[in-house]
């Protein structure tokens, strides 16, 4: 079937069915989608992903630890793939150096806390997410709706931080997606419970990184953000994942991406919770 | 004597090499080459022999490649 057969249908049609059933708008997407239809604002998502694909989306959880260069584009990506429960933690507010890179960061929002800001965007890009905006460390809150998340995404912007989300994570048996930048220069790998390899990037002590002196690029945290949010999406519809075994280095600058093959990595037999 | 391909990535690039094969005394180690390329140990990153994941201490053979990458952490 192509997807000008596919019965596609309106956000505004959407609320007026599911008013009418009395169920909330997500539920009646979930149905539609079980009946072969697809929300219009979702119709350029299907070949690349199924409808039952788009339908587990839409049912899934992902929590984001961090709304800076690269977790405001994870969010944006989840938002506009259709996953349906997005919670963000974020401490912060917009300032003055986020402009060059951070999205949805602008002079009118400067001061204004940064899950908030994440909510209102999302609210217009689609409704029917429901995001929970953390204003706090998400060290503040482990216990919850932390572990009800299918998949954490790590996009935190300091590396000791990091390391206790991957020890939250191999504890509590989640995936985790790990994204960091500086300058033209990213790196990127999925972390299955028993994947220590985390430690291996980083060793055991509180380092920083070549951000320090180099910053960051705007394009390289997108381009890093963007493809944590592809790993999210292939989590969630069980897809494979080279990013299982293998670190991805992103050098902007050379334009040069390799993939490395870990060790220590002992995941095999690891049981994971969207693996569901 | 043995061969070895050091390839450095990212900021360690500049003001030394992309990719460079050196002759290495038996039995050298990872740590020998960073040492010798004067790159602060608090700037090393991952390093891969091989393209497997490796450690500083890790000793290398004859005709190896070893990819040595600075630490990223920003978000």
């Amino acid at each position: 079937m192509s997807r000008e057969d596919i019965k596609q249908i309106t956000w505004q049609d959407i609320k007026s069915l599911a008013a009418a059933e009395g169920i909330n708008p997500q539920e009646m997407e979930k149905n539609l989608l079980k009946e072969g239809g697809v929300p219009l604002r979702y119709i350029r998502n299907i070949e690349a992903i199924s409808q039952e694909e788009q339908r587990i989306l839409v049912d899934a959880a992902v929590g984001v630890c961090g709304c800076g260069g690269l977790g405001l584009y994870v969010i944006n990506h989840l938002a506009r793939m259709g996953v349906g429960h997005i919670t963000v933690w974020d401490p912060d507010v917009f300032s003055e150096s986020n402009l060059n890179r951070q999205l949805w960061s602008s002079f009118a929002n400067l001061g204004q806390s940064k899950v908030e800001v994440c909510r209102k965007f999302i609210a217009e890009i689609n409704p029917a997410v429901k995001i929970t905006a953390q204003q706090f460390y998400w060290e503040e809150n482990v216990k919850d709706i932390f572990l009800k998340q299918q998949v954490i995404v790590d996009a935190l912007d300091n590396i000791p931080s990091r390391l206790r989300l991957a020890d939250v994570c191999a504890r509590e048996k989640i995936p985790l997606v790990h994204g960091a930048v500086g300058g033209w220069y990213g790196q990127l790998t999925v972390i299955m419970p028993g994947d220590n390899s985390l430690r291996s990037l980083y060793g055991e002590a509180s380092r920083e990184g070549i951000e320090k002196e180099m910053g960051t690029l705007p394009f390289t945290a997108a381009a890093v953000g963007s493809m944590q949010a592809a790993e999210v999406i292939k989590l969630l519809t069980g897809r494979d994942s080279a990013l299982i075994d293998e670190i991805c280095m992103i050098d902007m600058l050379d334009l040069n991406i390799e993939r490395f093959k870990k060790c220590n990595n002992d995941v095999t037999n690891a049981q994971y919770k969207c693996d569901k | 004597m043995m061969l070895i391909k050091v390839k450095l990535f990212a900021t360690f690039r500049k003001n030394r090499f992309k990719e460079k094969d050196m002759e290495l005394a038996e039995g050298a180690s990872v740590e020998w080459v960073i040492d010798f390329l004067k790159i602060p140990r608090k700037e090393l990153g991952v390093v891969f022999i091989n393209g497997l994941s490796a450690s500083p201490e890790s000793v290398l053979k004859d005709g190896d490649t070893l990819s040595i990458f600075p630490m990223v952490g920003g978000g």
